[in-house]
């Protein structure tokens, strides 16, 4: 950070470009806080009352999944990876399409009429197996939403011009304000509305940017520029030196499974689906928001690796000779490209595009753990016989609590792991457990909730991929491995504590 | 062994990008459709709680009454 400071980086981003972000921030608060007046129930505000077909289903998916979080983390593999990571973007296009198809998992959950995965642990289970994977869930995603705004904010004061810390703090805080705002007021009807603006306004930005990039480095340029740096590796995946491998390919798959079909906030795009045909042909389309949602950052973070590598003062901070840069300048690289090789005027379309992207994430997630906190904890535990208005009100506390959590974690807390690493372990300590219990629920009749509190047990055992943990125990081992073996076990676990603790069979109704 | 991967995702990338283009363009169309529907739907159905729950005070009052 200090040795970019001492460049003065030069930015397009002019007096136009403020302009046309502002006007959108505004716009998007306003229409968000105008659904407020279709809000009678918890089924407005959890699942938009179940009546969201497949086009604006289709925005809301890669509205959400396309974060301006996904965006950063996954230029800096473009960045680190070069082509190579193109295949993680299509091993998760696979896994979505598959899942579109036969509608593994997201189909059954729609059949049975619920509105949150925990919800479905209490049909087929039981209600401590609901709240304990609730519990669970909620922790693990509000941990790994806890990075968002830090990722974010490289990204604003990168293609801003905005140098001191100050200055990015008050401006995220002023955006999840915001966020919070419409989204307290509005539920999923507001998160839906909005995610379709911001689809409009992310998609145009993500493709005309594209192309203004291509003009910059033609395909030929980007090969020959990767060609120099990294050899092959920077091509072939399978290669170990490519910084992916067999076994993280596999992960990677598993990762696109779970990112379909076992992650909330995915799954609520098939929970507020007008019918079971609507989740099918969702996830078939928004296969395509799946690749494309790695693919294009991969894209922009090569261009970022081609215009450091073509600036002889850049490339000395972000590909020095002996070692590679710190992770958080890595993510610095694909940015600083954007704010030199973009023209003034767009700029503030493609900020706004990305502002976009994070804000339809924070909507949704801020929605999505606190409507899981007060559906699937606070209300079992109250006895389930809590008036919707409390509910509705309970979720509004509950979602300002884990903002200003968000505010403190991601702000003043400082980052030491490797941002993708952070993600995925926090994560897999809720779907490591969570594709047992789903797939075993689902599928399997046998299935009790002994094997259920075995899966979620053996979840835990993933923060064994973060490095701080390794350490402490003294060992290094590739997250990608602990994760996989995690899951394996957890799946294990599920099979033999449900053959050797079976449910008793329910009463006939 | 390069030039097979370099093949490979410059037909992903393009690909990509031309569908994602493509699927773009309908779900800005057929999605605002789709909003619309999505709010007339609420609509429809909030006027129908309201009708029912004017329906059923009705009769409690009648109830109260006789």
């Amino acid at each position: 950070m200090d040795a970019l400071a001492k460049l003065q980086l030069h930015t397009n981003f002019g007096d136009a470009d403020w302009g046309i972000t502002v006007v959108f921030l505004v716009v998007s608060t306003l229409l968000g806080m105008w659904a407020m007046r279709y809000i009678r129930d918890m089924e407005d505000y959890v699942v938009a009352g179940r009546s969201v077909r497949t086009y604006l289903g289709v925005a809301s998916m890669i509205a959400t999944e396309l974060g301006l979080v996904t965006v950063m983390y996954s230029a800096q593999k473009g960045f680190t990876c070069a082509f190579a990571a193109f295949a993680i973007a299509v091993l998760a296009a696979a896994a979505g399409l598959i899942v579109g198809l036969t509608g593994f998992i997201v189909v059954p959950l729609r059949h049975h009429g619920v509105m949150t995965i925990p919800e479905f642990y209490e049909v087929r289970f039981s209600k401590g197996v609901r709240v304990t994977g609730a519990i669970i869930l909620a922790a693990s995603g509000i941990l790994n939403m806890g990075m968002f705004l830090k990722a974010d904010s490289i990204f604003v004061t990168s293609v801003m011009g905005m140098h001191q810390e100050g200055q990015l703090k008050i401006a995220m805080t002023i955006i999840l304000a915001l966020v919070l705002l419409y989204t307290m007021l509005g539920g999923m009807i507001s998160v839906v509305l909005t995610d379709y603006l911001q689809y409009v306004v992310m998609s145009i930005g993500l493709v005309v940017t594209s192309i203004l990039l291509m003009q910059h480095f033609g395909w030929s340029d980007l090969v020959s520029a990767v060609s120099e740096l990294k050899g092959e590796a920077g091509f072939n995946p399978l290669m170990k030196e490519s910084g992916l491998g067999p076994t993280y390919l596999v992960w990677m798959l598993f990762l696109g499974f779970i990112s379909a079909c076992v992650w909330q906030t995915s799954v609520m795009r098939a929970t507020s689906a007008e019918s079971e045909k609507v989740v099918r042909r969702t996830y078939l389309w928004g296969s395509v928001g799946f690749l494309v949602r790695f693919l294009i950052p991969y894209f922009w973070g090569i261009v970022g690796l081609a215009y450091v590598a073509g600036h002889p003062a850049l490339r000395e901070i972000f590909l020095p000779e002996t070692g590679s840069a710190d992770s958080s300048l890595q993510l610095r690289a694909m940015p600083i490209a954007l704010a030199n090789l973009l023209p003034a005027g767009f700029i503030g379309l493609l900020t706004a595009g990305m502002l976009a992207a994070a804000m339809s994430t924070y909507n949704t997630y801020l929605h999505t753990w606190s409507a899981v906190i007060t559906q699937d904890v606070i209300a079992p535990l109250m006895g389930g016989h809590v008036a919707a208005k409390t509910r509705i009100n309970i979720a509004r506390s509950i979602m300002m609590l884990v903002a200003v959590f968000l505010l403190v974690w991601g702000l003043w807390y400082p980052l030491s792991e490797d941002l993708w690493d952070y993600m995925a372990v926090t994560g897999a300590i809720y779907f490591t457990g969570a594709f047992a219990t789903l797939v075993g629920g689902v599928y399997w009749k046998r299935a009790s909730k002994a094997g259920a509190y075995g899966a979620f047990i053996c979840g835990f055992f993933t923060i064994l991929g973060l490095k701080p943990v390794q350490q402490v125990f003294g060992v290094s081992w590739p997250s990608e491995v602990v994760g996989l073996v995690v899951a394996a076990t957890a799946c294990v676990v599920m099979f033999a504590l449900s053959s050797l603790f079976p449910d008793a069979p329910k009463e006939e109704e | 062994m390069q030039d097979f991967w370099v093949s490979l995702w410059a037909v992903i990338w393009y690909g990509g990008l031309t569908i994602f283009a493509l699927l773009s363009v309908l779900v800005i169309i057929f999605g605002g459709s789709d909003l619309l529907a999505l709010l007339s739907s609420l609509k429809i159905r909030h006027e129908e709680q309201e009708a029912v729950e004017a329906e059923m005070a009705e009769e409690a009052a009648q109830a109260d009454e006789s």
